[in-house]
């Protein structure tokens, strides 16, 4: 068997010998070698090679059987993904386009102002008002527990009927 | 056709996993690797073994080929099956039995001889130390360079040059010795 990698030993020899022993071991290893030329080692029968071809022509139809199923579970795999992505922007979608449940629209038919106006200071004035006619009617109803006269002249029961007259339609008008 | 062409494209159509290229693939290398085989085993049966195992792994292996040295490659996978065959613990007592026995009936030839000189070339082989021997192998069969076996062997070149000049020498000696 030629070497077809012809190398210069004596060169490659001299980067760690000097150039004497370098020559010295080029030569033995060339002369080893050719020793290992004389001697051939046995070749491999026709039938080994043979069985081995047919060997490797199984294992590689049982690779592309693989390949396929894998390339096949991909494309499976593939396609799922899209099916999921799509149903679940699909459902989002739809959530959004969706009208609120019946009684959540009710709720919000009532005017926020009913709750609370945009202006504090007008509904303090008017947390003050309130106050002050509740304090009014817990006095008149003090002075009827104690018997005395209402305001005016007028009877004191009437008193706090006008003044619960007032306070309610007050409330309603807002 | 160049042969380093012919050879890439033999391996690009074994990577489109092509019977035929693996078939070329095995009529190139199959004597060389079994050579290799042969004489790190001294059994002929092992060899086939091993060959088989070689070129079967080829077609798994086939993809991880990155371009270079196709011969280092190759050998690379040579060398580690020829190392998982020595772990196994069973086939390793048979070899060293079958060993045993081959030193005992020296004068034997054995199975596949071209003529007894190889037989000789062998038993001399066989009184070398198992790294060492495959050095020598690897360096005949795979005709790779000094400096593409010390980055296979994961050592300086500088070691791999003298532990090879040191084992060839010796092996002459043998040789010559006992054909004295």
């Amino acid at each position: 068997m030629k070497n077809k990698k012809k190398e210069n030993l004596k060169e490659l020899f001299e980067k760690f010998l000097d150039s004497h022993k370098a020559q010295q071991a080029a030569e033995d290893i060339n002369s080893a070698e050719e020793v290992l030329e004389k001697y051939p080692a046995p070749t491999p029968s026709a039938q080994l090679l043979q069985d081995i071809k047919a060997q490797v022509a199984a294992t590689v139809a049982a690779h592309k059987r693989a390949e396929a199923f894998k390339r096949f579970t991909h494309r499976i795999a593939a396609v799922a993904a899209v099916i999921v992505i799509t149903t679940f922007v699909g459902i989002k979608l739809f959530e959004k386009e969706t009208p609120a449940p019946k009684a959540l629209a009710l709720d919000l038919a009532i005017p926020t102002t009913t709750w609370d106006s945009n202006n504090l200071a007008d509904d303090d004035d008017y947390s003050a008002t309130l106050v002050a006619e509740i304090k009014q009617i817990e006095r008149d109803l003090l002075a009827l527990q104690l018997d005395e006269n209402g305001s005016n002249g007028l009877p004191v029961v009437e008193v706090i009927e006008m003044e619960l007259n007032e306070i309610d339609s007050d409330f309603w008008k807002g | 056709m160049p042969e380093s062409e012919e050879l890439a494209q033999i391996i690009a159509g074994c990577k489109k996993s092509e019977t035929d290229s693996f078939s070329q693939l095995i009529d190139m290398y199959s004597t060389r690797c079994y050579g290799y085989f042969y004489r790190l085993t001294g059994n002929s049966d092992i060899s086939d073994e091993l060959l088989s195992r070689l070129f079967v792994k080829l077609v798994e292996k086939i993809h991880s080929f990155r371009g270079g040295s196709f011969e280092g490659w190759l050998f690379k996978v040579a060398s580690n099956i020829f190392h998982d065959h020595l772990r196994d613990k069973q086939r390793q007592k048979k070899l060293l039995q079958a060993r045993i026995e081959r030193l005992q009936e020296q004068t034997e030839p054995a199975k596949n001889s071209v003529d007894n000189g190889v037989d000789q070339l062998q038993i001399q082989l066989e009184k070398l130390d198992e790294d060492t021997r495959e050095l020598i192998m690897l360096r005949f069969y795979s005709q790779l360079s000094f400096k593409e076996i010390a980055r296979m062997r994961a050592e300086p070149i500088g070691t791999t040059l003298s532990k090879l000049h040191r084992a060839l020498k010796k092996l002459r000696k043998l040789v010559e010795r006992k054909r004295l």
